[in-house]
């Protein structure tokens, strides 16, 4: 099982040194980007490719471990399935060329285009939102995610008690991570086996990991939730930060940048622009 | 079933600034039918060292031994598996690899490993159910697993009408005692235990204790990892110290504790019963510590020191 896909790497790169916020109105941009379409098949492929290499580039500078992630795509293949068979078998996407046909089922081109299209966003989402957990501490991303939701607090939505919540849930990701770790090991001592096995075997396994999993971690957030009590804490508060974010010059850049990028991606996805066309490349059209 | 640790060294969150070395070059012998304790402050590396034992964790390098089966799968190992490029070499490396994962699980049935709160891994609807799921795992038939439970279950001084009781509805002190069983159940030659006392009351303790005393009689090995120096004296026959991941004694719990300075140093707290032995001794009394293991040898002690004066 792994568990250290999107948990936080203790490194100084610039990445890691960059303000929260930024970080998650980029992320806020590329997933934008990534779910818009950008007209023929070869253009998105094009901008996928290109937002791919900005992550990638992004990783290596960040030390965000490539391979982890790769790794943890293994486990898509179920996903794909299951996405190839809903398009298969919903009304409306069966039409175009037939690529092949599995008994008396027609699988089109456009079927296959489709399923990829969700494939590549889904793994370019998780490339994204794994270089910003891997390069963000979890306070951080909190004091990011309440700043955005700032706005709302006008209009009365508990945007302090929701971050608390997000932080206390991010919070507790590497100690329910570590609690996990450990009654595997507990449950392998017993002869348990996580990875190999039948069906059923493996079904047992991940009962007697996620029952006590779950025994453990209500009973972690009721004790929180006493320790938070009894040390006053009270939600409608009003609080203080021990570190202010200060907004500087470099946030704003990032922001422009961000915006900019955006606006230049919606452009590109509204006028359809087709980078073959121009370049006088002629390809073939799959439909 | 003798287990031997060559050159060990574990190294957590390699190649991370977070990077530790958890074992430094681990040289150890744990001989057969044993009783053997490992202290050491929090984070000196004990955890680390007992998962070893059974394979749950590999050595970054070093050789562990379990009887005559040698675990020389390391970590480097295992990353050089995954970097061959031959496909017929990869195919030929991933069917040994998973061979000796599976000669490693079959270790576990003999050196029985028990967590720190153990309570944490109980997971069945009945009390039998959870006990007999070890043995069942190891290949056991429902009724061979069945008698193992029956029989773990007495030991630990659970009788029948706890069988079919859901193991959430028992005290703290005896969920312990249903995780402990499961472990029993596997009838496992080395029982390594990890706090075994910790969050017990003084009756519970005693009678966990008291139980680990019983299965050592019956020719178990025990190895456990405590803070409780008081359990180190009266019931360990070896104590071995750890500090950052080395060795720093290795000697018996009563020279242990009588080399003072070692223990200044070393920022251990001597058994309660010891300590109370040498104030007496302070102040005059010609106590033998060497004859001080509890509460009982002590009152002998004092009763002997007593006699010899009225003479």
């Amino acid at each position: 099982m792994n568990l250290t896909l999107g948990k936080y790497s203790p490194f100084n790169t610039v990445i890691h040194r960059l303000d929260s916020r930024i970080k998650l109105v980029s992320l806020i941009v590329f997933m934008v980007s990534v779910f818009l379409n950008y007209g023929s098949a070869y253009m998105n492929l094009v901008v996928y490719a290109g937002i791919f290499l900005i992550l990638f580039i992004i990783s290596l500078i960040g030390h965000v471990s490539f391979l982890q992630l790769f790794r943890s795509l293994k486990g898509l293949w179920v996903m794909v399935l299951f996405i190839l068979i809903l398009n298969l078998l919903l009304p409306g996407k069966t039409s175009g060329d037939i690529a092949f046909t599995i008994g008396s089922l027609n699988v089109y081109y456009l079927t296959i285009i489709n399923v990829s299209y969700i494939l590549v966003r889904l793994i370019l989402v998780m490339m994204m939102t794994n270089v910003f957990t891997s390069t963000t501490k979890p306070m951080e991303m909190t004091g990011a995610l309440e700043w955005l939701f700032y706005p709302l607090k006008f209009i009365g939505f508990p945007i302090h008690k929701i971050a608390m919540a997000i932080s206390l849930a991010l919070r507790f990701i590497p100690t329910l991570a570590e609690e996990t770790d450990k009654i595997m090991k507990a449950q392998a001592s017993r002869g348990v086996d996580f990875k190999q096995g039948k069906f059923k075997d493996k079904i047992k396994a991940i009962v007697s990991l996620i029952i006590p999993l779950f025994m453990s971690a209500f009973m972690t957030s009721g004790e929180l939730a006493d320790a938070m009590e009894a040390r006053g804490y009270d939600p409608n508060a009003k609080r203080t930060r021990y570190r202010a974010y200060r907004w500087s010059l470099k946030d704003t850049c990032g922001v422009i940048l961000s915006a900019l990028f955006l606006a230049g991606m919606i452009v590109l996805a509204v006028k359809q622009y087709d980078l073959f066309a121009l370049l006088n490349v002629s390809l073939p059209i799959l439909s | 079933m003798p287990i031997t640790l060559k050159n060990v060294n574990h190294i957590y969150d390699e190649g991370l600034p977070t990077q530790r070395m958890a074992l430094s070059d681990i040289n150890l012998i744990f001989e057969d039918h044993c009783f053997t304790a490992l202290i050491g402050e929090t984070g000196s590396g004990k955890s680390t060292l007992i998962q070893h034992l059974n394979g749950l964790l590999l050595p970054t390098s070093g050789i562990v031994s379990v009887n005559d089966y040698v675990i020389d799968m390391t970590l480097e190992y295992k990353k050089k598996h995954g970097q061959e490029t031959n496909v017929v070499d990869k195919r030929k490396m991933a069917k040994k690899h998973r061979k000796k994962l599976k000669e490693i699980k079959s270790l576990r049935k003999r050196v029985g490993l028990v967590f720190q709160f153990p309570e944490y891994q109980i997971f069945e609807e009945t009390v039998i159910k959870d006990v007999s799921y070890g043995p069942k795992n190891f290949g056991a038939t429902p009724d061979q697993a069945l008698q193992s439970a029956k029989r773990a279950l007495s030991l630990v001084g659970l009788d029948k009408s706890y069988y079919e009781r859901s193991p959430f509805e028992l005290s703290g002190g005896e969920k312990r005692r249903v995780a402990i069983a499961g472990i029993i159940a596997l009838n496992p030659d080395v029982l390594v235990l990890d706090e075994p006392t910790v969050g017990l009351d003084a009756a519970g303790e005693e009678m966990l204790m008291n139980l680990l005393t019983d299965i050592y009689k019956n020719g178990t090995s025990i190895i456990i990892a405590t803070h409780n120096m008081d359990v180190v004296l009266k019931y360990a026959n070896r104590a071995i110290v750890l500090d950052q991941g080395k060795i720093i004694k290795d000697t018996t719990p009563l020279i242990l504790f009588q080399n003072h300075d070692f223990i200044k140093q070393s920022s251990l707290l001597p058994p309660k019963v010891f300590s109370f032995a040498l104030s007496l001794k302070s102040k005059g009394f010609n106590i033998d510590l060497a004859r001080i293991k509890d509460t009982e040898t002590l009152a002998k002690e004092i009763m002997r020191v007593k006699n010899e004066a009225q003479k």
